[in-house]
């Protein structure tokens, strides 16, 4: 049975600025979304994550590759031929104080998308009601304004606006760092219902690799614009194969003081090891400077993503283990 | 009293507590009501001359005495004042009607359309306003003042598009706008739902300026002769006419001088109080070096030469809360010893940062511990005054922020930054101090420290700025280091470098220091030990591995099984533990346990006041079920 992916990105490379000034924020990436899938989109700051994200939403322009959906190719449609094209793609942001219009009651700001496409205010604020039953919120905060909510329940009339039109692909771009623990967890585990019970694929930007294990089903690693690694979520956070994926895993401190002692080990072994670093010329792979097993094939030439144990790798030195 | 019942319905809007305000608003009302209703009820028809009674002062007969021709002042200025309120209010129209559309327009287009109205506007505001005026009158005529004023409220429309311009391109910026668009909303209802209500104090700000500026033009027109004409009256008019009687009736000048000012300070005092609402304060002190005055009080203890204590730090039932109002910080005990790490871990509004503050008496402005000591070195410097403080901050405590740019000022280089404290706070020379200054970057894990030595912050990436601000800190030789959310703002790779080049500053100082973080694994990278807070209590203390791995508080447990980092190497699971709802805010803290109403252990018992209890080695735990619960149990289900 072959479905139609979602979400097909091909080559995408996207440029700020033009002539000297201009500086690639993204080149070559391409991944797809299956219906019902989680992809997440992880890297630090100045990966091109939220690049890719506003890409696919047209708020960014795109120098070349293709983006897809449902088939159709929506690389170049402006927002508002998007409104036929891919009314079908939503998004939630990750500031849920800026998100949202401090002086719109949360009814108004629900019901926005659907009176835009002409359904009746009385209908649309029926539907406002339930969705926000939908993301555990009482029917009530329709009429309420967003002053009287925190940050958690903020993020849940983010994700009710982006749900309301009953969307094919919701682009969530950092939902949760803004958030603390508890609530970073309520909203997690929401959207870990969503993605179960409704028909709907998210492209889930993060800078957190665990956050992305938890929701996603596959990842894409990225570093300064290129993808690094791309693959099942659990293989690449448990046992990566990009060196880059392997500084990230090991830098993240993890709650037990007794695995953590074991990952600040292996951080400093990683950082000792880059102490004899190669000089990254720009035209090789983009980790070569900060890569503790770089060679001086790495400075030169740059790696193609081949597949490696499992998941696609952009590294030379990249084997797959010998099967025992 | 009434205070009380106001802030119950809605807030009384702030401006109505400013006295100028109040008499600025019943002021203009007046002159704008008055005199728009003039004909009707003024005393005297403007034309008639009361023979006999020219240049009287005032009187009950004539309010505000007579001109050279026995005409009443009074009404005249009351007539006048209709004229001048039309004239400017068409400015203000115009104004608004050219600058606010082109604002929207250029806002949203950007680019090309953008520099094209900027540079439009540009040389409309370079035109010399009264020439072309004066050049208009010789078009239209004098006495005609309408067209005038059309014309100078073109004139004047680049004020409004450049004040309105960066506005509303801020506001676009914002993701609610960037939503809308999603959305499918027109461009014309995003400009009117969207952003018209974030711009709208600016607006009247801008109003009452430019109805200020009409009123001063018109001021000056008809000074000039070219308002309108006798025996119409205008202020301008009037104030010509009393100058050139000033030697036989000084008084004639006073009626229409008074009214032009006191309107033209009303409608400005009304523009401040309308841009004090616009622009925001954050109210945080920032705590500089250069407050560093250095005088003690004597019979104080000098720090640095008291005995060593065994505790660099220790809290004892510390209780910081809002002047006449709530507690944000309650009972707070905590110690710790030379050269150790404190990691105070909790959620936002738990109080882990006020009680930071606290030790370096940097508590906002309204904000003061009421009761409890907090000891350093064995001295309780919990009443100390600024003064006093500035002789301990920097030399036996130092602080550093989650947001590094804070602690450097942006208009000096690292290097001057770094060599005054060198100099104040350790005597050196600049000589030596440039060399500490190099070394302590060096020491801090910067590879060109030279060439830092010459950047401004502003050119530093956030890693390199948070360690230059901890070379800063370290210029005094801290005994204790107060770190509040080191590594919060930077990428996960730059957070380990920083929190191993913290963990190598402890060893190779000796310093101890407070961590207050919201990251459980920053706590079990770098602290022996851990004080949980929540709701402005410590609910659960003691060494890092105990705490972290056996838990005895059902809110450190949780918390940990919302961490999707607790389960690092093994499987993932399906749900993140679910701590329903939110932290209390602090005007709701009750003296019983405050996590109750979110704890799945709770029982009736957990209505009683609470109790700390000693728990793990040297630690505590505030659980009135403490020794029932096998949380270590729940915690793999």
């Amino acid at each position: 049975m072959s479905t139609t992916p979602l979400l097909e990105v091909t080559g995408l490379a996207v440029q700020y600025g033009t002539g000297k000034k201009a500086f690639t924020a993204v080149s070559d990436v391409s991944f797809t979304i299956m219906p019902g899938q989680v992809v997440g989109l992880v890297g630090e700051s100045g990966s091109g994550k939220s690049t890719i994200g506003k890409a696919i939403l047209g708020l960014e322009k795109v120098k070349s590759g293709t983006i897809k959906f449902l088939g159709n190719d929506i690389t170049h449609d402006s927002i508002k031929k998007r409104q036929k094209t891919a009314s079908g793609i939503r998004v939630v942001f990750q500031d849920p104080y800026s998100s949202i219009n401090p002086a719109l009651t949360v009814g108004e700001t629900l019901i926005e998308p659907l009176t835009v496409m002409g359904v009746k205010r009385e209908v649309a604020l029926e539907k406002a009601r339930e969705v926000l039953g939908k993301v555990g919120l009482n029917a009530e905060a329709a009429d309420r304004y967003p002053r009287n909510f925190s940050g958690g329940q903020r993020q849940r009339i983010a994700i009710a606006r982006a749900l309301i039109v009953q969307p094919k692909l919701i682009v969530l771009d950092e939902p949760v760092s803004a958030l603390d623990l508890s609530t970073q967890a309520q909203v997690l585990n929401l959207l870990a219902d969503l993605s179960q019970s409704e028909d709907v694929g998210f492209l889930f930007i993060a800078h957190d690799l665990d956050v992305v294990r938890f929701l996603s089903d596959t990842t894409v690693v990225l570093y300064k614009g290129r993808i690094m690694e791309y693959g099942d979520v659990e293989r690449v956070v448990v046992k990566p194969q990009h060196p880059y994926t392997q500084t990230l895993t090991s830098a993240a401190p993890v709650p037990n003081p007794h695995q953590q002692k074991v990952r600040r080990e292996h951080w400093q072994t990683l950082q000792i090891a880059n102490k004899n670093h190669i000089k990254d010329e720009g035209t090789g792979c983009p980790f070569v400077a900060r890569c503790p097993i770089a060679t001086q094939l790495c400075a030169s030439n740059v790696p193609e993503l081949r597949v490696i144990n499992g998941i696609s790798v952009a590294c030379h030195l990249a084997k797959d283990d010998v099967p025992a | 009293m009434s205070n009380t019942t106001a802030t119950k319905k809605r807030k009384a809007p702030a401006f109505l507590k400013r006295p100028g305000a109040v008499l600025s608003i019943l002021w203009l009302t007046f002159i704008i009501v008055g005199s728009l209703t003039a004909p009707l009820w003024i005393p005297y028809d403007i034309r008639t001359q009361a023979v006999g009674y020219e240049l009287q002062l005032p009187s009950w007969q004539f309010l505000l005495g007579t001109d050279d021709l026995g005409r009443d002042i009074f009404s005249r200025i009351m007539y006048a004042g209709a004229g001048t309120m039309v004239g400017a209010a068409i400015t203000v129209v115009v104004a608004f009607g050219i600058g606010l559309p082109m604002a929207f327009i250029a806002a949203q287009r950007r680019g090309r359309v953008e520099s094209f109205l900027s540079r439009f506007t540009e040389i409309i505001f370079s035109l010399p306003a009264m020439v072309m005026i004066l050049a208009l009158v010789g078009a239209v005529g004098q006495g005609n003042m309408t067209p005038l004023m059309v014309f100078f409220g073109f004139l004047i429309s680049p004020a409004v598009y450049r004040v309105l311009l960066g506005q509303i391109i801020s506001i676009r910026q914002r993701l609610y706008v960037d939503a809308a668009r999603l959305n499918g909303l027109s461009a014309l209802r995003i400009n009117v739902r969207h952003i018209l209500p974030g711009i709208w104090r600016t607006v009247l700000v801008q109003v009452a300026l430019i109805f200020v500026a009409g009123i001063g033009i018109q001021a000056g027109l008809s000074f000039l002769g070219i308002g309108p004409q006798e025996p119409e009256p205008s202020w301008g008019a009037m104030i010509l006419q009393a100058t050139n009687l000033i030697y036989f009736s000084p008084w004639m000048m006073v009626p229409p001088g008074l009214v032009l000012v006191i309107t033209v300070f009303a409608a400005n005092e009304l523009a401040d109080v309308f841009g004090e609402g616009a622009a925001s304060n954050s109210g945080v002190k920032a705590f500089s070096f250069k407050d560093l005055k250095g005088k003690r009080r004597a019979g104080l203890p000098n720090l640095e030469t008291a005995p060593k204590a065994d505790k660099i730090l220790e809290l004892n039932n510390l209780v910081v809360g809002v002047q006449g109002k709530h507690e944000l910080v309650s009972n707070v005990s905590l110690s710790l010893n030379h050269g150790e790490v404190l990691g105070v871990v909790g959620e936002s509004g738990c109080g882990k940062t006020m009680t930071a503050l606290s030790v370096i008496g940097l508590l906002p402005p309204g904000v003061a511990i009421r009761s409890g000591e907090v000891k350093l070195n064995g001295v309780d410097i919990a009443d100390w005054n600024e003064q006093e403080l500035n002789t301990i901050r920097g030399r036996e405590i130092a602080y550093i922020s989650q947001e590094p740019m804070v602690a450097l000022d942006p208009m000096f280089t690292v290097s001057h930054q770094l060599v005054y404290p060198l100099q104040r706070i350790r005597g050196l020379n600049k000589t030596e101090a440039k060399a500490e200054a190099t070394e302590l970057l060096r020491q801090v894990g910067i590879i060109a420290p030279e060439r830092v030595m010459k950047s401004y912050p502003h050119q530093l990436s956030g890693g390199m700025a948070q360690r230059v601000a901890i070379a800063l800190a370290l210029t005094g030789n801290p005994k204790l280091l107060i770190a509040d959310e080191p590594t919060t703002a930077l990428d996960v790779t730059i957070q380990a470098e920083i929190l191993d080049l913290l963990r190598e500053l402890v060893r190779s100082r000796g310093m101890a220091m407070v961590v207050v973080t919201h990251n459980l694994g920053v706590v079990a990278d770098i602290a022996d030990k851990v004080a949980v807070m929540y709701a402005g209590q410590v609910i659960e203390s003691g060494p890092t591995a105990e705490v972290l791995l056996t838990p005895a508080h059902p809110y450190t447990a949780a918390l940990l099984g919302a961490d999707p980092h607790f389960n690092a190497g093994e499987k993932m699971p399906e749900r993140l533990t679910s701590i329903e709802g939110t932290v209390p805010p602090a005007w709701d803290w009750t003296p019983s346990c405050r996590f109750a109403a979110r704890c799945e252990f709770a029982t009736e018992v957990c209505k009683q006041p609470l109790k700390i209890a000693p728990a793990h080695n040297n630690g505590t735990v505030q659980c009135l079920r403490f020794g029932e619960l096998n949380l270590s149990e729940t915690k793999k289900n």
